[in-house]
């Protein structure tokens, strides 16, 4: 599960022979140095670890910074700073951690380090956007150097703190320089270590000679951003970068079929879904309108042509890799007979009557407008008359904030909990900020699910409330993405569920 | 003169006053930043401990006196999405824009004054057709457009340049061209136009009957007169450079102040809208100023009172 | 003040003739720019008429068609886009909401711009200088922010568009306008006015506007063009009119992703703006030239 690419033994006698200089930051790597250059449309926004969660940022960091689990590809968790870990009574989790592990000035990681990084999140102060990670630990204790408990305010079947996410920091050289330093002056234990960055324009990383987990085989990385697809695909095309993310669909074929360019991609854990605002007055809340437009949709027309194929079906919010997830939960499929049908018993024959805005961002998830668009073209033909209304994301967010999107609007879920816990209080329990939906007898089930310690009465609880979201159909159940990234040829690389881009998990052949 | 001077420089803080005004007002118009920089799990006292710690729960007018106060000051505080002084974010991204917009001016000049004045002179010839039809699509190609079609020939099929980021002059070859040539449009129908009136006018035909050279009478008498409104332009224009270079600097992922200033406008990162806002109001009044004073010393019929 | 330098001083006294006026308009070069302009503006008039197919009609069957003569069906002469939309249909469409969006856009900021330059230049002294220090604001905040904050507030719609646009398009018009009006105030006709006890907004409307009403015409028309480069500036940025409204700015915007794999998509537009731009300058050099004695 932690395969580490092969390096051919001449670039490993090589990068044995330069490491020394290179650690001491010296100006250019020499010619025989490997050197990934990686483009994501945006760039970190701090090198401070513990501040954001946007992905763009958690992808520099997570070079740079350790975490005490990983999760492998396939989502299962793994060892990391700590080697194991369970739970020790209903609210204490105990954490073993690895010895011998350093930061890069030499400092040894311990659990005062572990414990200062869950308080620095926790502290209201920071204004972390971190801090729903950790709301759930009440307190961290160390008994000793390498032991560390998480104890929760609640009994809870769900490992706390987001151990796969969460970076340790080195808490002497934090209080040392204070807050603000940190944000261009990392330090942390990780593969990569910090060498410069020119914001919006690079960030350059060196391996890490002395890293616990050995020098990974990569000895340089640059991120680079590219903000504008097409640019990115054209850098790409030229050889000015090694690796793209959000890859436009329709470049598909033009990256598979170029010289040096290959394509890869990953079954995202993120979900696109309508929803129908059933806490505002309208037709939306009529269950059996809700259901007509999940016939109406035609999923696998809209992923064949908006998405060139690139997307999966969805059957419940939470995606069939997290905890919680039930295969017993069947699809809506494309029928539009059924729609009108439903639709004339809810009193909207031929759809007379309806005039019905859909919602949705531009530019925040792949393809979004012009998926709003078919999926409004879908839903006229049922009669109803769908509008799209289309706004720049901040002014978006504000209004679903405020719940004040209605009464269709799109919204996409990614989350990397790998539990269905956080997605099912957060988008459909009635007092979450954001949720638009109100069932008590789906709120007692998912409160329970989320204390409830044995793990097959837990799934039984989640059955239950993903089949009342089934026949309630709060949404319109859409697909999950399928990541596409451009990669050149040299560069081997599996892409991952979790949109992360781990360097050590990368190699180049020449 | 002096008068003048006094007169202008008062008015020049009125005008950056004015800015910090609109910005403020503005800002608090386009929405919350809490719900743009918390994830969307994040609870409703989540967001209001965000949104204290922020200050943004004061009331309106206490925000407004802060950062008037900060702003007398110089201090513009932390931004809220890189957690660093807002003032010096936006200061460390002048020389990138400076340095694309000011390679993109001059390319606009040098292209356009020389062919706006043959254009001028051999009227309706096939040069000005050429020129004219340069200009046409300088005016009516979207910045983007002609950016990624640049992108596409110079870059991916001829390997001629490369598409993105800085290094050496080959970088700014690409988005050089972009970002100049709806500038080189304006200014080569100006200087034309200018070109044809001035040609046309009585000293002129006079000039012509007493036999001065063409070469002679264009460059000392024709084109020293239609300097004056060309000035202005570039003045004025260099204001408009720095607007579009959001665009060009998102299409060839220069690390310059539009992109700064365009994100943090998504972001609703309030200090450094502000302080991006207010540092380009400060330059351009004095670019403004400056080009006021150049009249007076290009044109000595023009007087201040 | 760029756009004042483009323009002549105006023919104060020496409006010409209205046959001389059409006599100088009739060169072909004014004449094609006339009928291009005439063109556009049957487009707009006629779209429903015009078009084969309705401009919002999706067929994901039909998706990124090719034009006819490039192996495309002839149902769809230009090709479709990645919604298996009609281009040609688009187009036709994109040129009613370019002239409404030009013409709704131009109004607003010559309103606005030729009553605040005739005042600031009539009037002058502390008014003046404000409006002139307003002006500066307003040239020296970013666009991109105020169009946020507009469509931010009031929704994304063809109106906020126009709004945005129109706002912010009246520095120009006060530049010249102001210059004008400072130039006629002292002029003898003028004078007399004032002596034969006219109000100043008389002296304004019957004796200033007049003759301030070509550079205004030609200043008008080339902006015409700039609203619909702007257009699709506000597009690519995502602040645009909303999708089911086809304008050639969102259409440029959504095919500079496909220029290399699809390039139809942007391209006709793209010429249909072109085309647009040189007939309103041609026009416009035409008026021009008609309007300013000099250039005879």
């Amino acid at each position: 599960m932690l395969e580490r690419p092969s390096t051919p033994l001449a670039v490993r006698l090589l990068v044995a022979a330069l490491c020394g200089g290179a650690l001491a930051g010296s100006a250019l790597p020499a010619q025989a140095d490997s050197t990934v250059t990686i483009s994501q449309g945006v760039d970190p926004v701090t090198m401070d670890p513990l501040k954001r969660t946007i992905t763009p940022t958690q992808n520099a960091s997570m070079n740079m910074f350790d975490t005490l689990l990983r999760h492998d590809r396939e989502g299962k968790i793994v060892p990391w700073l700590a080697t194991s870990w369970k739970h020790v009574a209903p609210t204490v989790w105990e954490f073993k951690l690895r010895k011998g592990v350093t930061f890069w000035n030499g400092d040894p990681l311990t659990s005062a380090d572990v414990k200062f990084t869950v308080e620095k999140i926790k502290d209201p102060a920071e204004g972390s956007e971190q801090g729903p990670r950790v709301n759930t630990i009440a307190r961290v204790e160390t008994p000793d150097a390498y032991t560390v408990r998480y104890v929760t305010f609640k009994p809870t079947a769900i490992v706390p703190g987001y151990p796969w996410t969460t970076s340790i920091v080195d808490a002497k050289y934090w209080k040392e320089h204070g807050n603000e330093y940190q944000a261009e002056h990392p330090m942390g234990s990780g593969a990569y270590v910090f060498q410069s960055w020119r914001k919006d324009e690079e960030l350059d990383l060196n391996a890490n000679p002395k890293w616990w987990h050995g020098k990974p085989p990569i000895d340089h990385a640059i991120f680079k951003p590219i903000p504008e697809a097409a640019s990115r695909v054209a850098a790409l095309r030229t050889g000015e970068t090694d690796l793209i993310t959000n890859v436009p669909p329709q470049y598909e074929a033009q990256i598979s079929g170029g010289r040096n360019t290959k394509i890869e991609s990953a079954r995202s854990d993120r979900v696109l879904f309508i929803a129908f605002n059933t806490t505002k007055p309208g037709p939306q809340q009529n269950k059996l309108l809700r259901r007509a437009f999940n016939y109406a949709v035609d999923v696998p027309a809209l992923i064949r042509t908006v998405l060139g194929g690139h997307g999966y079906p969805a059957s419940t919010p939470v995606p069939p890799n997290f905890t919680g997830f039930s295969a017993k939960i069947p699809f809506y499929h494309h029928d539009l007979a059924k729609a009108k049908q439903l639709l004339a018993k809810a009193g909207y024959p031929d759809g007379k009557g309806l005039e019905l805005v859909l919602n949705a961002p531009v530019g925040r998830y792949n393809r979004d407008k012009e998926l709003a668009e078919a999926i409004a073209g879908q839903l006229s033909e049922t009669g109803a008359k769908v509008t799209t209304k289309i706004q720049e994301w901040t002014t978006y967010v504000n209004q679903t904030s405020q719940r004040a999107l209605t009464p269709l609007y799109m919204l996409g879920w990614g989350d990397n909990s790998y539990d269905a816990d956080n997605t099912l209080t957060s988008l459909f329990e009635s007092n979450a900020r954001i949720s638009t939906y109100a069932n008590p007898a789906y709120d007692t089930l998912v409160d329970a699910a989320r204390y409830e310690v044995d793990s097959g009465k837990r799934q039984a609880l989640y059955d239950k409330a993903l089949a009342i979201l089934h026949d309630d159909a709060p949404w319109i159940f859409l697909f999950q993405y399928d990541d596409l990234y451009g990669t050149s040829k040299r560069l081997q690389w599996r892409a991952r569920a979790d949109e992360s881009l781990a360097v050590d998990e990368m190699s180049l052949s020449n | 003169m002096t008068a003048f001077l006094i007169r202008r420089i008062a008015g020049a803080f009125g005008v950056v006053a004015g800015v910090a005004v609109v910005v403020f007002i503005i800002l608090h118009l386009t929405g919350d930043p809490a719900a743009a920089m918390m994830p969307l799990e994040s609870t409703q006292a989540e967001i209001a401990a965000f949104r204290h710690a922020q200050g943004f729960d004061r009331p309106l007018w206490v925000q407004f006196a802060s950062f008037a106060w900060n702003l007398l000051h110089g201090n513009f505080g932390l931004s809220l999405r890189h957690g660093e002084p807002a003032l010096g974010l936006a200061l460390e991204r002048v020389p990138a824009s400076a340095e694309l917009a000011v390679t993109a001016l001059v390319l606009a000049v040098v292209v356009a004054v020389p062919a706006g004045t043959v254009a001028a002179v051999k009227r309706n010839s096939a040069l000005d057709v050429a020129a004219r039809l340069l200009a046409l699509v300088g005016q009516s190609t979207p910045v983007y457009w002609l950016g990624i079609m640049l992108i596409l020939i110079f870059g991916v099929q001829l390997g001629w340049f490369p598409v993105s980021g800085t290094g050496g002059w080959q970088h700014l070859v690409l988005p050089a061209i972009t970002l100049a040539m709806f500038t080189m449009a304006r200014i080569m129908r100006l200087t034309r136009g200018s070109m044809l009136d001035v040609l046309q006018s009585d000293y002129l035909r006079t000039a012509v009957a007493k036999g001065v050279g063409s070469f002679r009478l264009i460059w000392h008498h024709a084109l020293r007169n239609a300097w004056l409104p060309i000035v202005t332009a570039i003045g004025i224009e260099l204001g408009t450079l720095l607007s579009q270079a959001i665009i060009t600097e998102t299409i060839f992922s220069w690390p310059g102040i539009g992109r700064l200033a365009y994100q943090a406008i998504l972001d609703r990162d309030y200090p450094v809208v502000e302080a991006v806002v207010i540092l380009g109001a400060v330059s351009f009044v004095v670019i403004n100023l400056v080009v006021d004073l150049a009249y007076a010393a290009l044109d000595p019929r023009i007087r201040y009172e | 003040m760029i756009a004042a330098a483009e323009l002549p001083a105006p023919a104060a006294d020496a409006v010409p003739g209205r046959r001389r006026f059409i006599a100088l308009l009739a060169t072909p070069a004014t004449l094609a720019g006339g009928l291009i302009v005439a063109l556009v503006v049957i487009c707009a008039l006629f779209a429903p008429w015009l078009a084969p197919h309705d401009p919002n009609a999706q067929n994901l069957a039909e998706a990124a068609k090719p034009p006819a003569w490039l192996g495309g069906s002839t149902a769809y002469l230009l090709g479709t886009d990645h919604l298996g939309r009609d281009i040609l249909s688009r187009t036709i469409w994109g040129a009613r909401v370019a002239a409404i969006v030009g013409f709704s856009v131009v109004l607003i900021g010559c309103s606005i711009g030729v009553s605040l330059g005739m005042i600031a230049g009539y009037v002058g002294g502390l008014l003046d200088d404000l409006i002139a220090r307003v002006a500066d604001v307003q040239l020296a905040f970013p666009f991109i922010l105020l169009a946020i904050a507009v469509v931010g507030v009031l929704g994304p719609s063809l109106w906020t568009v126009i709004l945005t646009l129109g706002v912010t398009s009246w520095v120009q018009y006060v530049r010249i306008v102001r210059a004008e009006t400072l130039s006629l105030r002292d002029r003898d006709f003028v004078q007399a006015a004032i002596a034969g006890g006219a109000s100043r907004a008389r002296i304004l409307m019957r004796h200033i506007l007049p003759n301030i009403a070509s550079p205004i015409t030609v200043l008008a028309t080339f902006e015409v063009a700039r609203t619909v480069i702007l257009e699709s500036a506000l597009s690519y940025l995502g602040l645009g009119v909303p999708a089911t409204v086809p304008t050639w700015g969102t259409m440029l915007a959504d095919g500079r992703q496909y220029l290399d794999t699809a390039w139809w998509m942007g391209t006709f537009p793209g010429l249909a703006v072109s085309l647009t731009v040189l007939g309103i300058n041609l026009f416009g050099d035409g008026l021009r030239d008609a309007l300013d004695p000099r250039s005879r």
